[in-house]
């Protein structure tokens, strides 16, 4: 073949434009999103399916991984994945995020725990309920009045305030960055079915529910599980590693974990279940306090080996392809082979860094004008050498938490 | 099915959405123009039957249909398992197979029969009820049954021209339906989403009061539907369904597979592959379709069988016993044969004799390739024709080589560039009769293999060309490229010994 295509590739810094990502057969950039939840596109990329299963089962859970393994997407693809449908019988993600806790320098006691959980679940419950108002629509009167009472008790804000936030954007994501980002959810309704959900709410008369936390919490968990029809309750605990304090030590960290596991098993008895996301290095403090006590918890742990990792690149392609191709062997010359393979065995085996190095290639394949028609070897030898590079000079963004 | 016996009956009362295109031509999926799917019916005056002309796609019979018990048995244990409530179950089921491999009959046979016959008798405490939907129209000859779904050709066609709101009121209607065949009644006025958030709850507790009924969804056809469809169906349908606890969801299709979203879709499946029938199985089908015709009455059981073998094996060979092949195959060889000499005391003779003739071979390639849109037909079965010689497949960078070779130039111009191949490539994929595997791109082996046998016997000098092309492009290759040597002198040395086994070739090596 002697004739090349001449002038398609466009510069390095345009190369977000989907155009070029078309050309060489994805619909959008599977690299790019390096933070989880900004990430439309995560739960389909999912590859630990093991872990995803436990993740979303009926059992306390502990999910390790080191920092930069993949916790925080598996949590937000847990969450997205439970509220794909319309109205199915799925668990109900309540993300908790340790990290936002008020910093008292002690770990939180049962009852700021529960008022946590309790923000954070009807934050999750609104915006949810927004993308999804037909569980609300098909709940009795009565039903509808105890979700709105429970909302009211819950919501850090007033619920008329959300609800004028609703109808002034006319979309549900007008709530994700203001309650819980993890909850950026597809197909919205459309604004006609938003304004009568926001109608339904706010005309169910009912005031914020009052009672011991326990209790308020309790009834938040029979809402979601019998009025709305979620099978269980997922409490989805993260940030554990992240707090300010446990920055030195992050031996420090575990004890706030220690006050949920002491209810776990109440919880499990009214289907909510704990699945805690801890880094590696909070594992043996963690279980020996579990052991220690006598509580049941299965541990996962999400270790990405090299294996892992090509398959991780692999679904990404697949997804942004269509399935039409699932290696990034297809666009590449006859040179290379096992593309995703040469990547990752020159890396450690963290999925940021396989996808910051395979997003480099890329760019690079992109910005070569001169013999750019197919990925080379040359791409791949230049993204591992400025990995290499940058890594000694300690340069690469830190993982997340 | 050389000649079956078509009985015209009155619908019984089920759902016969179908009908009002039933003289419409069909439609493939991704594709807008119309195609001629079925062949015009005559009347045999011989024998006062109505026949089919000879490249008639076969129409599902409960006594035609052999094999599978395989697949049989899968669905039996994934039934078994529901009803023992086992905590690891299987929720979905996946058929995959190559274009005319038997999924739409292995779906058919599954509602109309199997699941009765031997799931039922296994758990006879449960009421096992199915749906068959289908999501590519009916043979016009088909008698829709009970509980049995299909999409038209104007749904089709209205899906692709990319009209959403055609998705929403034909899965509006399916929901709507489901409902009605489960005494789950519902305003018929309400939105899909109403629809789909009330069924996922009715269905709930209609389970929870009846202990004893599992529902069991068989999908047709489903990884050729539209992949915006798609979504829309498990978002709307499916993902709720594969949630509840006694639902067994039973998948078909061709091609590149489709990832769902929902745990139960992706985890808690099983995915298997059809194959193509053994020499046994093929002889077994060719028996049951020649059972009826008059010159085999006077054969013994034995000289029956015997010759069903033989049909078998030559049906085989040209083909890669792919059952709508060898149905296509063995009626077109029989009826062939009976032209030249129907005395029924010469059959067995003139089958031994007969070889195959290529009007044959291409009527029986056109029936194949009806699933490629009219406007897209004539430039892939250029494209097919020039890759059908690659049978471990192929990259973007091989397809210009090959083209270049059947058109007998070279592979310079804009029509060759890589950008030119991807839209080819991908047109090869929307038709599903390529896909990528194990990293390359491989054409639909059914299609294939008659392709390929096609190209041998129309225009042989063309096949040795494109076989020496490849062996001489791997070998320079492997030169060029040390990191891929082993693996494309293992391509050369194929090509080479096709070539080499190729009696009389005349082609030299570069």
């Amino acid at each position: 073949m002697t004739t090349r295509d001449k002038n398609e590739y466009p510069d390095e810094h345009s190369l977000t434009s989907t155009d070029w990502f078309r050309r060489i057969g994805l619909r959008f950039d599977p690299y790019v999103h390096l933070e989880a939840s900004s990430d439309p596109h995560l739960s389909e990329y999912t590859v630990n399916l093991d872990i995803f299963r436990v993740a979303l089962d009926n059992k306390p859970t502990i999910i390790v991984a080191p920092p930069g393994g993949g916790k925080t997407a598996m949590r937000v693809a847990v969450t997205r994945t439970c509220w794909f449908d319309i109205g199915g019988t799925y668990p109900f993600p309540l993300p908790y995020n340790l990290g936002t806790a008020p910093l008292t320098g002690t770990p939180p006691t049962t009852r700021e725990h529960l008022r946590l959980l309790l923000e954070a679940g009807t934050c999750a419950l609104l915006t949810g309920l927004a993308f999804r108002p037909e569980r609300l629509f098909r709940a009795s009167s009565t039903e509808i009045r105890a979700v709105t009472a429970i909302l009211r008790a819950g919501l850090p804000g007033p619920l008329d305030y959300y609800l004028d936030i609703l109808r002034e954007t006319g979309t549900p994501a007008g709530l994700t960055p203001l309650l819980e980002r993890t909850y950026a959810l597809t197909a919205p309704p459309p604004p006609d079915v938003l304004d009568r959900f926001c109608n339904t709410l706010a005309t169910s008369g009912t005031d914020a529910m009052r009672g011991r936390m326990e209790e308020v919490f309790q009834t938040f968990v029979e809402v979601v599980t019998d009025a709305l029809g979620f099978s269980h309750v997922l409490l989805l605990i993260d940030g554990l590693d992240a707090m300010y304090e446990n920055q030195e030590d992050s031996q420090h960290a575990a004890p706030w974990a220690f006050e949920l596991f002491d209810r776990s098993e109440t919880w499990a008895k009214s289907k909510t279940f704990i699945k805690l996301f801890i880094p590696d290095s909070l594992e043996s403090a963690i279980t020996e306090y579990l052991h220690h006590h006598a509580i049941s918890t299965q541990i996962a742990r999400i270790i990405w080996n090299h294996d892992l990792l090509v398959s991780m690149l692999r679904k990404r392609i697949s997804v942004a392809s269509e399935e039409r191709f699932e290696s990034l062997d297809a666009i590449s010359t006859p040179a290379l082979t096992n593309v995703e393979q040469q990547i990752v065995k020159n890396l450690p085996p963290l999925p940021r860094i396989a996808l910051q190095v395979t997003r480099k290639a890329i760019l690079h394949y992109a910005a070569r004008l001169n013999d750019g028609w197919q990925l080379d070897e040359e791409d791949i030898r230049y993204a591992i050498a400025w990995y290499h590079h940058y890594a000694t000079q300690r340069s690469l963004s830190p993982p997340s938490r | 099915m050389l000649s079956p016996g078509i009985t015209i009956t009155q619908p019984s009362a089920v759902y016969r959405r179908h009908r009002v295109d039933k003289n419409q031509h069909s439609l493939a999926w991704q594709g807008t123009g119309s195609m001629s799917r079925i062949s015009q019916m005559f009347g045999d005056q011989r024998n006062g039957r109505i026949n089919m002309t000879q490249t008639d796609l076969p129409v599902y019979k409960d006594d035609l249909f052999v094999n599978r018990e395989k697949e049989i048995e899968t669905v039996t244990k994934a039934l078994e398992n529901i009803a023992r409530g086992d905590a690891e179950q299987v929720r979905t089921i996946v058929f995959r197979g190559e274009r005319g491999l038997g999924k739409s009959w292995l779906a058919l046979h599954l509602h109309r029969s199997a699941i009765k016959e031997k799931a039922s008798t296994r758990i006879p405490d449960y009421r096992i009820v199915s749906f068959l939907i289908s999501l590519t129209p009916p043979l016009k000859e088909l008698q829709v049954g009970e509980r049995e779904w299909y999409i038209t050709s104007n749904d089709i066609s209205q899906i692709e021209s990319g009209d959403e709101r055609h998705y929403e009121h034909l899965l509006q209607e399916l929901l709507a339906w489901i409902a009605k065949q489960l005494d789950i009644v519902r305003s018929p006025y309400a939105s899909l989403r109403d629809l789909s958030a009330w069924l996922a709850q009715d269905l709930r507790k209609k389970l929870e009061s009846e202990q004893d009924l599992i529902i069991c969804l068989i999908l047709d056809s489903v990884f050729e539907a539209n992949r915006g469809f798609l979504d829309d169906l498990e978002r709307y349908l499916l993902a709720a369904l594969a949630a509840l606890p006694r639902v067994l969801i039973i998948m078909t299709g061709r091609g590149r597979p489709y990832l769902w979203k929902s745990p139960y879709l992706r985890l808690e499946r099983e995915d298997q592959s059809l194959t193509p029938f053994s020499l046994e199985q093929v002889a077994d089908q060719i028996g049951r379709s020649l059972h009826d015709i008059p010159e085999a009455a006077n054969l013994s059981d034995e000289e029956f069988r015997q010759l069903a073998e033989k049909l078998a094996k030559k049906v085989i060979n040209l083909g890669g016993g792919y059952p709508l092949t060898n149905e296509l195959l063995a009626r077109a060889l029989v009826d062939q044969v009976l032209g030249r000499s129907p005395k029924s005391d010469d059959l067995e003779q003139a089958i031994n004799s007969a070889t195959i003739d290529n009007k044959v071979l291409e009527d029986v390639a056109s029936r194949l390739l009806e699933v490629i849109p009219a406007q897209w037909r004539d430039k892939l079965r250029e494209v097919l024709n020039a890759l059908c010689v690659l049978k471990d497949g192929f990259r973007e960078h091989e397809m210009p080589y090959f083209l270049a070779e059947l058109r007998n130039t070279k592979p310079e111009g804009p029509e060759y560039t890589i950008t030119a191949m991807r839209g080819l490539r991908d047109l090869l994929l929307e038709t599903n009769l390529g896909r990528w595997q194990d990293a390359r791109y491989v054409l639909d082996e059914a299609v294939r293999t008659v392709l390929e046998q096609l190209l041998k016997l129309q225009k042989r000098e063309v096949w040795q060309r494109l076989h020496a092309r490849a062996a001489n492009l791997y070998e320079d290759w492997a030169k060029r490229y040390p990191n891929s040597r082993q693996y494309l002198e293992q391509r050369a040395e194929y090509h080479r010994r096709v070539l080499a086994e190729d009696v009389g070739h005349s082609v030299s090596f570069a």
